[in-house]
């Protein structure tokens, strides 16, 4: 299996630097008209990592069909996930470093961002039709789950018991033994379809 | 019964402190340094610390030597102390003391000084040259609300007759000003951002730089020479990772407020305030300050983080202090330095934010050119002077003038400590007491 021309998909990276440069502006600069709650030291690291996460469930999987029509085999994606994250290694680590996470966390979290970015990624190689009900579920688990769990902490809603553990956004949080559940179970998923999708391909 | 015979052989191993005698005398100024004489003898070898706990929450160490049978006198600096301890001995101060109006520190070499006598309005104590000059440049006896010296010396007042002793002891009017240990007006200058500034801004830095290098290299080396193609993703790598070489480890940083304080007679000195932060809760290990500090509290309550400030014979070091974000810790101190600027009917150099005190009525003026006439009546009226000159401000006195130096915030390095990120310095204060 030859490599796949990791260079020449600068859309994709300079998407990927983009976003996480522009989410430290933002984050830092004070250029927005009313303070960030959530921009503090502590929790400075976590939002670099839930902008890595948006990025692989959302962005990551619209330039994943692109890919493959240039001859790039469903599971070298892989690689341009591998190329992501040394992109954005630095930026973890500085991350890291604001917030005093230490190596074990700062590895945690960049196997959870491949792990999902291995589940959008398979996704879109095995069922592209199915591209945007992808999309509603991550909308649905990442949003509309953790909204119903807030909604019956505060107002007493019914909701299901495991609604805010299901959203990959509370993984990113969560302490280490949860995380790497979900991290495991969604790269698994990842995996079995960039599989099933690289099979299909060559069978063709 | 094995363990108390370890106990009683350890005890007698252990210094006895024979006797604790107030520099200042025996009385009680609790906000304020009041150094110790603490005579300690030991049967054995010892090396170990003499400690005065204060009633703050915080503890003053002296390392001491002592040898075999021998006896050492140790100055040992205190605030409001509670217990003296060394090895496994301890001492509690009297609660005996006197409340005299006025405490008067004479040089033991001034012919009148066996002489004079206390009264219950006045408490004479004399004070050995040698611990003058120890104790006197450091602030140390900032307790005492006049030092009678033989020779000049910074914070004394020289008077070799007993005549001009009494003409200084009856020209006090207040207590010589101080930074407190319990001080609220200094605390409304206390730095309020949350983050280390200089990751701050290595991090916008970085990430601008970061953004724009991936830009030319993907878009333009890589387009227009495909063969280097893979030679221009391995470069913007290579930055990323030498970019967070250089980014600062530490988490804690220090903003340094200064005031260069003229006396009448143009003696000066410098008090200094050092507001130590941290981004998130960590325990400093050891924070060095280039002199005897003493920490500023917001309130009487102190502390309930015990830390340690172990003094040496010219700077002092603070260790196992606890930092919590958002939550300054303050440390402030004194000591003489060369007169740079002075002002009388004019100001020699341009001053910002000038307030001008006549007669304990105060106005603020503004930025004055140098040159500048200093009002000597004041009209009613103005602007109120702002948080900077309320934290001054008993530094001025009743006829004084107050102004910020015209020079920016820049990068410092008094202070020394392995988790130090950043240590900056706000523009330096200049007061000119006229009276």
């Amino acid at each position: 299996m030859r490599l796949p021309p990791l260079h020449q998909s600068t859309a994709l990276y300079l998407s990927w630097i983009g976003a996480l440069c522009g989410g430290f502006v933002l984050l830092l600069a004070d250029v927005l008209p009313f303070p960030l709650p959530f921009a503090t030291p502590a929790s400075f690291f976590l939002a670099v990592v839930e902008l890595e996460l948006f990025f692989v469930l959302l962005v990551w999987p619209l330039f994943v069909p692109s890919l493959l029509r240039e001859g790039c085999a469903a599971p070298g994606l892989m690689l341009y996930v591998g190329m992501l994250l040394l992109f954005s290694l630095p930026l973890a680590m500085i991350g890291a470093n604001v917030s005093s996470v230490d190596a074990s966390g700062l590895v945690r979290s960049q196997v959870h961002v491949a792990a999902l970015a291995a589940l959008g990624a398979g996704m879109a190689a095995r069922l592209p039709s199915a591209l945007p009900w992808y999309l509603l579920g991550v909308f649905w688990i990442s949003a509309a789950h953790p909204f119903w769990f807030f909604l019956q902490h505060q107002l007493g809603a019914k909701a299901p018991s495991i609604s805010v553990y299901l959203s990959p956004f509370w993984g990113a949080a969560a302490g280490a033994a949860p995380a790497w559940v979900q991290t495991g179970l969604f790269g698994a998923a990842g995996l079995v379809l960039l599989a099933l999708a690289g099979k299909r391909k060559a069978a063709a | 019964m094995i363990a108390a015979c370890f106990l009683l052989l350890a005890l007698q191993a252990d210094p006895v402190i024979e006797k604790v005698e107030p520099v200042v005398g025996s009385v009680r100024r609790p906000l304020l340094w009041t150094p110790l004489r603490v005579t300690i003898s030991s049967p054995s070898d010892f090396t170990g610390d003499l400690v005065a706990k204060s009633g703050f929450g915080f503890s003053v160490a002296r390392a001491v030597a002592i040898k075999a049978g021998g006896r050492e006198v140790v100055l040992l600096p205190a605030i409001d102390p509670t217990e003296i301890r060394v090895g496994q001995r301890t001492f509690r101060p009297s609660d005996q003391v006197v409340r005299p109006d006025r405490i008067v520190l004479v040089d033991a070499r001034l012919p009148y000084a066996s002489e004079l006598a206390s009264t219950e309005k006045i408490l004479y104590q004399k004070i050995p040259a040698e611990e003058l000059a120890r104790l006197l440049p450091r602030g140390l006896l900032e307790a005492a609300d006049l030092v009678l010296v033989q020779e000049p010396m910074s914070g004394g007042t020289v008077a070799a007759t007993g005549e001009a002793a009494e003409r200084a002891v009856a020209s006090i009017v207040d207590h010589p000003p101080s930074l407190e240990v319990a001080d609220r007006a200094v605390w409304p200058i206390a730095p309020l951002e949350n983050w280390v500034p200089s990751k701050k801004n290595w991090a916008l830095y970085f990430a601008t730089v970061y953004a724009f290098a991936a830009f030319v290299a993907l878009t333009v080396v890589a387009k227009r020479f495909p063969k280097f193609g893979l030679a221009a993703v391995a470069g913007v790598a290579a930055l990323g990772i030498v970019g967070y070489a250089a980014f600062p480890r530490s988490q804690m940083w220090i903003v340094g407020h200064a005031a260069e304080v003229v006396s009448p007679a143009g003696e000066t000195r410098e008090h200094r305030l050092w507001f130590v932060q941290s981004a998130l809760e960590m325990t400093a290990s050891r924070i060095e300050f280039p002199r005897l500090v003493k920490p500023v509290f917001p309130t009487t309550g102190g502390t309930d983080d015990p830390f340690t400030i172990r003094v040496d014979e010219r700077g002092c070091s603070v260790e196992g202090l606890k930092l919590l974000p958002g939550r300054a810790a303050c440390f402030g101190g004194e000591e003489p330095r060369p007169t740079t600027l002075r002002a009388g009917e004019k100001v020699d150099q341009p001053i910002r934010a000038a307030v001008v005190v006549r007669a304990g009525r105060s106005r603020y003026l503004g930025d004055l050119a140098a040159g500048t006439v200093v009002p000597v009546e004041l009209a009613d009226g103005g602007i109120p002077a702002g948080p900077q000159f309320d934290a001054w401000k008993r530094f001025v006195g009743h006829d004084g003038l107050f102004g910020v130096l015209p020079s920016e915030e820049r990068p410092a390095a008094n202070v020394k400590s392995s988790d130090l990120a950043d240590e900056r310095d706000r523009p330096p204060v200049f007061i000119q007491r006229f009276k």
